[in-house]
């Protein structure tokens, strides 16, 4: 059990922490709450803070509280007024696999504790099916059954979802223009807080808004982005990618999506099935249940080691027993439990790296969804980390505000493929690793990079922004408050407070502590 | 093979944590040519076999049997597959680094396998002249129309004896006549006569589409009179193609 990730301490512990980094819907079960502050702080910065407040309260020294003449120059220098900057492309600070440089303004309110990320998106709508007929790749099968329709006006009423409305403004052009930002600013906002961790100045915060400005190409000479959504039903799917360009051009990204703002993936909700009566992982079960922990295993120091990379996310598993309908309730809560501790012990024999510390395991008894003896009703579910969907649109503008991909090849994600070949392998440091690294916690420890490895991440195969996700809005934000720095993750403090973590032994790295754990 | 994904994918949105057996790809005895592109997000592809049958399969990794091809086009593709014989088994992009979420293509030609590492952008013409050709030979015989349009002052007929894609001057109307949801402003284009549509269509197997000055489909007539105002009907020749 590492001192890092320990949830009896967090369950222990979670209403005493604060959460730093704003979260809008505090998540209210148990079960909710242990992910919630997992994925806002991570498992290192968790640990210590948990170990901070262990530790009590320490008395600060004279020379940590701020001086009349240190916050007076941070006053001055707020008084300037907005810093800002033109065409970033902080992503190009990256390397290797699958660079992103991405592209965008940035603009830091001192007043208004804002950091605004404003990004100008150029759309070409592009016809799934021409009007002559003629499908884009991947939309041939919908072709066919279109012109399979047993009448003419079917057929042409069909043909007819796949073209974009006449003129620069039809209503389906308008509306895709505000679903993409509906779908994608509040998302990419406000999931974590900036502070500067300079003495004097650590009253100053930056809460993240993006602001993506979405118009026709022909309205928006100056795109950093220009968006070629091709027009489908909702219910066709096509994919989505997006073609970063030259690595210090702000204004050259490409993003090829489809109309349905709301396309989805699902990744992280498996289950395997057991035989009447019984609890042992049977075969064929046990193939995909190794296929499921060779997923999301999680990153290590090298393969198979069983040693968590330290950029690892770790993600919890949920395991959830259940049992047919049919026979006595007691006995088939009892299977249940047996289930999943089945599978956990699994896990935990067959390569799942600290199954101990990030699978929990229950039982629900008997199933009431279907009833009678089915075999999917005697089954464990396994849930990794938040189970959502990712939401295509969301991910893809991740690669445009810079980031790279942190999924990886593995048996349930894009198996087979090589590095060679664009697809990360487990264990390789994605592209924003250096710019994370640059990122310190609020006690001034840098954050310890991003990994490859399927998780619940935005940028892997999930829907968590976690910290190492503003890396790029933190770099433009150092950049464009030059040479004043650095921003920290957390709440500002108030005017005349230490910066948190100067007080007491081993509090160094406390992220962000309740201010008044830190008496002065 | 990379089949779970595919079925992983389909449970896009429902929260269900069902997973529907897979099907085999392309490797499949008879396969003259397929293809299956994608990436993590979504995959497709198609197939022919050497006997026509065809096959198609997106996002779900069920293949669907479509309508099958004659023995001259099996043999046209045949010839086609033929052509991209010398293609290595990989063909690399190029790119440093390989743009984030690149698709990825694996072409069949009779049993070798041609990998395109980075889909569309490196494919060879060898393959897209296949998947062209493909695309020429599905395309559906035109259905010819007959179509009768209210110019403002009075009804002109006319022939459109090719696929009513073709004719330009028929796509804003195409688009008022079957797009969902229309919507255009109200146009001051007059009302003919009562009896009278906007415009009637008539294909040639008798079925027939109108769309009338009151029809009751909101928007629908106010497209329509959009659409028509656009043009001057009555100077167009009789016959559009
Ligand atoms: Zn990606």
């Amino acid at each position: 059990m590492t001192p890092e990730h320990n949830p009896g301490e967090q369950r222990e512990e979670q209403t005493a922490a604060r959460v730093p980094d704003v979260a809008p819907d505090v998540p209210q079960s148990t079960h909710d709450r242990l992910l919630g502050l997992q994925q806002q702080v991570g498992n290192a910065a968790f640990g210590r803070m948990v170990s901070r407040w262990k530790a009590g309260k320490a008395i600060l020294a004279r020379e940590d509280i701020p001086t009349e003449a240190e916050i007076a120059e941070a006053e001055a220098w707020a008084a300037e007024g907005k810093k800002s900057s033109k065409d970033l492309t902080p992503g190009a600070g990256g390397a290797g696999l699958n660079n992103a440089p991405g592209g965008f303004d940035a603009e830091y309110d001192p007043k208004l504790g804002e950091l605004t990320i404003i990004m100008r998106c150029g759309v070409e709508f592009v016809d799934g099916i021409s009007k002559a007929g003629v499908a884009r790749k991947g939309l041939e099968k919908e072709l066919e059954k279109a012109n399979a329709l047993p009448t003419e006006i079917e057929r042409q009423q069909r043909l007819a979802l796949f073209r974009w409305g006449d003129g620069e403004d039809a209503v389906d052009k308008t509306t895709f223009r505000t679903d993409v930002e509906k779908e994608v600013e509040p998302f990419w906002s406000g999931k974590h807080q900036f502070f500067m961790r300079k003495k004097g100045w650590s009253w100053l915060g930056a809460t993240v808004k993006v602001d993506l400005k979405v118009d026709n190409k022909s309205r928006v000479p100056d795109a950093h982005l220009t968006m070629k959504p091709v027009k489908v039903p909702d219910t066709v799917s096509l994919g989505a990618n997006v073609e970063p360009g030259g690595a210090t051009n702000a204004r050259d990204q490409v993003m090829n999506v489809t109309s349905n703002v709301h396309a989805s993936g699902s990744f992280l909700n498996h289950f395997v099935t057991f035989d009447v009566g019984k609890s042992d992982v049977k075969p064929g079960q046990d193939t995909k249940l190794q296929n499921v922990i060779d997923t999301f295993k999680g990153a290590e120091t090298s393969a198979g080691s069983g040693v968590a990379d330290a950029r690892s996310i770790q993600t919890p598993v949920f395991l959830t027993g259940h049992a047919s309908k049919t026979g006595n309730a007691a006995f088939n809560q009892k299977l249940s439990e047996d289930r999943a501790r089945s599978v956990e012990k699994f896990m935990k024999e067959h390569g799942f790296v600290n199954t101990e510390v990030r699978t929990a395991e229950m039982g629900v008894g008997d199933t009431e969804a279907t009833g009678g003896e089915v075999e999917n009703d005697r089954r464990v579910d396994i849930q990794i980390g938040s189970g959502n969907s990712q939401n295509t649109l969301r991910h893809e503008f991740g690669h445009a505000f810079g980031l790279g991909d942190e999924y990886a090849s593995t048996p349930l994600v894009s198996p087979g493929q090589t590095p060679a070949q664009g697809t990360p392998a487990m264990g390789d440091t994605a592209t924003h690793d250096n710019l994370v690294k640059n990122m310190v916690d609020a006690g001034g420890t840098p954050l310890k990079g991003a990994v490859c490895e399927p998780t619940d991440s935005i940028m892997s195969v999930g829907d968590v922004v976690r910290p190492q996700h503003y890396a790029t809005f933190h770099a433009s934000l150092t950049k464009i408050t030059e040479p004043h720095g650095p921003w920290a993750l957390g709440s500002p403090t108030a005017k005349n407070e230490a910066l948190p973590g100067s007080a007491g032994t081993g509090a160094t790295t406390a992220p962000a502590p309740e201010p008044d754990a830190v008496p002065v | 093979m990379r089949w779970l994904a595919c079925a992983l994918i389909l449970l896009a949105g429902c929260g269900s944590a069902s997973e529907t057996p897979v099907a085999e790809p392309a490797r499949e005895a008879g396969v003259l040519f397929a293809y299956e592109v994608g990436n993590h997000l979504h995959r497709y592809g198609g197939r022919v076999f050497e006997d026509g049958r065809y096959e198609l399969f997106s996002g779900e990794p069920d293949w669907e049997t479509f309508e099958p091809f004659t023995p001259d086009q099996v043999e046209q593709i045949a010839a086609a597959v033929d052509k991209a014989e010398s293609l290595p088994g990989e063909i690399k992009g190029g790119s440093d680094p390989i743009p984030p979420d690149t698709a990825r293509a694996t072409f069949t030609l009779r049993g070798r396998e041609v990998v395109v590492d980075e889909y569309p952008q490196a494919s060879p013409p060898e393959l897209e002249a296949i998947l062209e050709l493909i695309a020429r030979l599905r395309k559906k015989p035109p259905v010819a129309s007959t179509w009768e349009v209210w110019t403002g002052s009075e009804t002109v007929k006319l022939q459109v004896p090719c696929d009513m894609g073709d004719v330009a001057v028929l796509a804003d109307l195409r688009d008022a006549l079957f797009m969902p949801s229309p919507s255009a402003t109200a146009s001051r284009f007059p009302d003919p006569p009562s009896g009278t549509p906007l415009v009637r269509i008539e294909f040639a197997d008798g079925e027939t589409h109108a769309v009338a000055a009151d029809d009751g489909e909101p928007g629908r007539a106010d497209a329509v009179k959009a659409a028509l105002a656009g043009t001057d009907w009555a100077k167009l020749p009789p016959r559009l193609c």
